[in-house]
């Protein structure tokens, strides 16, 4: 297997344009939650998404790689070396070590700026301290400057929805740093459900499993489209992040419905 | 047990049977060739042994084992020379040498560093820097030196020059004469299989449409060139007819197993035009009888 694994990496290093659109992607979306030395939630959905399209793009154009005769990566690794679930086994593997591996590259940033400290700050917006109050059981501690704006623009009568109040949010990177893990993973495991053809073809159009790849990216745009408002982006995010473990369990359903999907394109595709 | 064996194997592309109910056995120690123009199945049925495609009805089996999803033990045991050639281009020399070592349990590293030496190859050299003859003796050297029971060969020896034909044909048949392998070979060439096969089947429209001993057909099938008017001159009852077709000229060809000295001098006394055919003309003449309008279908 490790041999396998180790193909992967090789042919994934050969790719440089995969590779650079998958670091461009994620490290690109990402530098609005570096830019501070607090947390902007508001840049995380965006941030989420992108790595979704970086795992899936990144894979998709490594998988349309061909040898010299025309012959595909996956068709001389089956010809060599076993069963189409170990050459799946191995390249979700390898998904799986490039996506930590991003992710701890995006920690490694975020511990430079202070946000792994249980500490750090998170820029939220004002309504939203109630929900984060209740779910920690302590009164959040506002910055004074913060509150003192708030409080003028109240007095003035005008609009506090681009106000944020930078509190304590423990954890809140980490479960960015979660999400974002678990972003790239289903980026990967959309693109492998979709087999191992890597032809257009337009038959392809008639299967399924091909609009099913395309769901969880479309409802990532819907959730990212202005009319859907920052406040429920944030308390969704909020959501998530008091009930991480939730969302860790969907989202591993989420994976592990388009590993089977995959499983069984790879199963039954001609190479 | 049979090495190879396939049953009612068929494969359906874009609603055309591309192989259509293949039966095949192919025992320990044999080599099997097969023929046929193009488009006639071959490269199929070899996918289809190697797993790369998925019948749409019957089954193959290598050393008993479906290919492409039995135990792991079967691919250790599975060399294939694919006809476009398989190797990733972007990999070395070198790379691809370390990589099929680690799948192979009885890789012999040596052979094969001896063969890049001796080639002059550059370990460091990619494969898509390689010339395809190049590509086509590293590709059979790395599937010979996994000492396989089980050898796959599609269109192994085209772009090979004289030299490394010969070396490459004599390495095929060592390894069935030293590991009792089963050989799968495919060719549009009759004289490749002469120098090689025990035994070749004729692919045609999808089915196998002849198969016959190698031995058996060099020793007692004839071809006879008669008027178009069959009947004048009826072949002798322990003649067995193994394929037709009809001359440019509309005279009558065929070929025809088991005639004897005796019925061949007859023959010829009634003006039928009767010869010996080489391999290659036998082969050629097999190939224009079983499947005239392959190349346009």
């Amino acid at each position: 297997m490790w041999s396998l694994i180790r193909f992967e990496a090789l042919r994934f290093l050969r790719h440089p344009r995969a590779w650079l659109i998958m670091v461009l992607f994620v490290v690109g979306n990402s530098l609005p939650l570096h830019f501070s030395d607090r947390l902007e939630i508001g840049f995380v959905w965006f941030a989420v998404l992108l790595h979704a399209l970086a795992g899936f793009v990144g894979a998709m154009m490594v998988a349309q790689a061909r040898t010299p005769g025309g012959g595909t990566d996956v068709a001389y690794l089956l010809s060599r070396t076993g069963t189409r679930s170990r050459v799946l086994a191995s390249r979700w593997a390898w998904f799986v070590i490039v996506a930590a591996a991003l992710t701890a590259a995006q920690a490694v940033a975020f511990g430079a700026r202070g946000k792994l400290s249980p500490h750090s700050r998170a820029a939220v917006r004002w309504e939203s301290l109630p929900a984060i109050e209740a779910a920690t059981g302590t009164p959040a501690e506002t910055e004074p400057g913060d509150l003192g704006l708030y409080q003028l623009a109240q007095k003035k009568g005008r609009s506090t929805e681009f106000l944020r109040a930078h509190v304590e949010l423990p954890g809140a990177a980490g479960t960015i740093l979660a999400l974002m893990f678990l972003a790239l993973v289903i980026g990967f495991a959309l693109q492998a459900a979709q087999g191992p053809a890597t032809d257009w073809d337009w038959s392809r159009m008639r299967s399924p499993v091909f609009h099913a790849t395309w769901v969880p990216l479309a409802a990532g745009i819907l959730v990212l489209l202005p009319r859907t408002g920052a406040a429920a982006k944030e308390r969704v995010f909020l959501a998530a992040h008091f009930h991480l473990g939730a969302v860790v369990l969907a989202a591993v359903g989420v994976i592990a419905l388009y590993g089977w999907l995959g499983l069984r394109q790879w199963r039954t595709a001609d190479l | 047990m049979t090495a190879i064996t396939a049953h009612a194997l068929t494969k359906r592309f874009g609603g055309r049977d591309v192989l259509d109910r293949v039966d095949l056995s192919i025992a320990p120690g044999s080599i099997y060739g097969l023929l046929g123009r193009n488009g006639a199945g071959k490269t199929t049925l070899l996918k289809l042994a190697t797993g790369l495609l998925r019948p749409t009805a019957g089954e193959v089996r290598l050393l008993g084992d479906d290919p492409g999803e039995g135990p792991a033990a079967a691919a250790h045991a599975v060399g294939y020379v694919a006809e476009q050639g398989a190797l990733p281009g972007w990999m070395t020399v070198g790379q691809v040498v370390r990589f099929e070592r680690s799948f192979r349990r009885r890789f012999d590293a040596s052979r094969v560093d001896a063969h890049v030496r001796r080639s002059g190859l550059a370990p460091g050299a990619r494969i898509q820097s390689l010339s395809k003859g190049q590509r086509r003796r590293l590709e059979l050297e790395l599937a010979l030196a996994a000492d396989p029971g089980v050898l796959l060969l599609d269109e192994p020896f085209d772009g090979l020059d004289p030299v490394m034909r010969a070396e490459a044909m004599e390495e095929v048949v060592a390894l069935v004469a030293r590991a009792d392998a089963a050989v799968l070979v495919s060719s549009h060439v009759m004289s490749d299989l002469e120098r090689l096969a025990d035994r070749i089947g004729v692919l045609a429209g999808g089915r196998l449409a002849f198969e016959a001993d190698l031995d058996d057909l060099k020793e007692s099938v004839s071809l006879l060139f008669g008027p178009a008017d069959a009947s004048r001159h009826p072949l002798p009852a322990a003649a067995e007819v193994i394929a037709s077709r009809t001359g440019r000229g509309g005279e009558q060809i065929h070929l025809v197993k088991g005639l004897g000295p005796d019925e061949e001098t007859a023959l010829r006394g009634q003006g039928v035009q009767l010869t010996r055919p080489g391999l290659d003309e036998l082969g050629l003449e097999l190939l224009r009888c079983l499947s005239p309008e392959e190349e346009n279908s």
